[in-house]
């Protein structure tokens, strides 16, 4: 096939059904941005939202009011040395009455004389380098008949709950995009047949004319994969603006909120562009070579 | 050059189109298909290029039996045998000299190729100064003429023409003819299916009458009955 042929007649087709070629970009357009931000929000978000909360996991050892140094040693030298544990911060009289004022001062403030330093118990704040709460679940439990151990405080039914909660949303996701880009190849699939439908006499003639069946279809594919491309560019350039408007409202006005932690590396945003991109190339080309068929039938 | 051995051909609704049909047409012959609506005429013409298969019997066309050629090749068939409808099946987004290209340009002919072609077989049918005007800016006969250079341009070996001057008057009918006589004479091998009395009276070629899908006469040098 003639190059200068093939770039005239997917010009010219693409000028002539002009109306349809932009209701195919559109279309491709929206799907693929509703695909890009729920793959960068839905799904990398998602992922560091937990990442980031999964790494706040931890579990506090309350020692006994009466517990010697050599007790509270022992714990800490335990805790220091296990490869389990991440970080380890000793909550000491200070530090803890500290923290009890500034807890009662703003709930309880009558609370704050009734008790003084040295009688609230020390405790040592521990993040686990694995978060999985079935690990530090266990890894807790393990310091309850230590020694010196008055308490082990772990908030296992939370940390349940909530990654109990991020399998179901990823998963919930993982349909919706699985639906969102299922009805996206239906949508662009019928945009192409209507564009190849109406010059439906055009690849009637060039049947009888002895035209292949390639040399009557390339042109269609080229002119799917061509809006394939131009509709996941807007989509990408769009989804690359929400993403920058979404960081820079973390980075200020929702700085402080649950959603500041819904973010996404540079790579991770390169993927899900190379991906929006390839499939708007592989919808683009299998639709149009799926409409032709119907007409190409020997 | 065309040969139907024992043909029938039977559509999906059970409708016998064409049956126990066998004739041999020569190369350069010119060939009337006269008949009543639904005697089987349009489906004669679409067995030769392929459009339909024979349910049963061979279908001859330039040595080949084209009801067992793989699809693959049926473009390459198709290439040898012009097509001329009735109702012309024009580009109408394409000028007259386009729409004509295009015929060359489906099958992969070099540009240098459609450029000397298209202007030459133009010329032949008689419509080198309408070359830039849209199918909607000409006549009737001016739009069969162009279906006739398009299905012509390729010089093939057969022009197969389905009620070509259906759709014209008198007079037009009468250039049309003129041109495919024309054509004919170039060695090319005509076939047409038409209900117009008057031009098969006239130019007294072959004629082949259907009547329920069965030859009922083949008569050279006929008239229409």
């Amino acid at each position: 096939m003639r190059l200068d042929y093939l770039a005239r007649e997917t010009g010219q087709n693409l000028i002539r059904n002009w109306l349809l070629s932009i209701a195919t970009v559109l279309i491709v357009t929206v799907s693929l941005t509703m695909f890009g931000i729920t793959v960068l929000l839905g799904f990398y978000g998602l992922d560091n939202a937990f990442i980031r909360w999964n790494n706040d996991v931890s579990f506090i050892v309350y020692m006994n009011a009466d517990a010697s140094q050599d007790q509270i040693d022992a714990i800490a030298k335990d805790l220091d040395k296990s490869p389990q544990v991440d970080t380890v911060e000793y909550y000491d009289d200070d530090k803890t009455y500290e923290l009890y004022q500034r807890i009662f001062q703003q709930e309880k403030p009558e609370m704050i004389g009734a008790l003084n330093k040295g009688e609230l118990p020390t405790s040592f704040r521990v993040k686990p380098s694995n978060p999985d709460a079935a690990v530090v679940k266990e890894l807790a439990n393990s310091y309850r008949p230590k020694t010196g151990v008055y308490d082990v405080d772990f908030p296992d039914e939370q940390v349940r709950q909530v990654q109990g909660a991020a399998k179901k949303i990823r998963l919930w996701l993982l349909m919706g995009v699985i639906a969102l880009l299922a009805a996206s190849v239906v949508l662009i699939f019928i945009a192409i047949q209507t564009a190849v439908f109406s010059r439906r006499r055009e690849i009637e003639v060039m049947r009888l004319v002895g035209a292949t069946n390639w040399f009557i279809r390339i042109p269609f594919i080229v002119e799917g994969v061509i809006q394939g491309i131009v509709g996941a560019g807007i989509a990408i350039t769009f989804t690359g603006l929400l993403g920058l408007g979404w960081k820079s409202a973390g980075s200020g006005s929702f700085k402080d909120s649950l959603l500041s932690r819904f973010v996404w590396t540079g790579s991770q945003q390169t993927t899900a562009f190379i991906v929006m991109l390839a499939i708007g190339v592989i919808v683009g080309a299998v639709g149009s070579f799926i409409s032709t068929l119907w007409y190409l039938r020997d | 050059m065309i040969k139907l051995e024992n043909v029938k051909k039977v559509y999906k609704n059970d409708h016998v189109a064409l049956r126990n049909a066998s004739v041999s047409i020569d190369k350069g012959e010119f060939v009337f298909l006269v008949g009543p609506s639904g005697s089987g005429k349009s489906t004669f013409i679409r067995l030769l290029n392929r459009e339909e298969l024979p349910t049963e019997g061979k279908v001859w066309v330039a040595g080949k039996d084209i009801s067992s050629i793989p699809n693959w090749r049926v473009p390459l068939l198709r290439r040898n045998i012009g097509y001329i409808f009735q109702d012309f099946k024009l580009l109408p987004n394409k000028t007259v000299e386009e729409n004509v290209a295009f015929a060359l340009e489906a099958i992969g002919r070099p540009r240098q190729s459609v450029k000397t072609q298209v202007p030459a077989i133009l010329e032949l049918v008689g419509l080198a100064h309408k070359a830039k005007n849209r199918p909607d800016e000409l006549s009737g006969g001016e739009q069969q003429r162009v279906s006739i250079a398009r299905a012509f341009v390729n010089r093939p070996l057969i022009l197969l023409a389905d009620e070509p001057t259906g759709n014209l008057d008198p007079n037009t009918t009468i250039g049309i003819m003129k041109l495919l006589d024309r054509i004919n004479r170039t060695g090319t091998t005509v076939v047409m299916a038409t209900h117009d009395r008057g031009i098969v009276d006239v130019m007294r070629r072959r004629v082949i009458e259907l009547e329920g899908g069965q030859i009922v006469r083949d008569q050279a040098r006929g008239v229409y009955e």
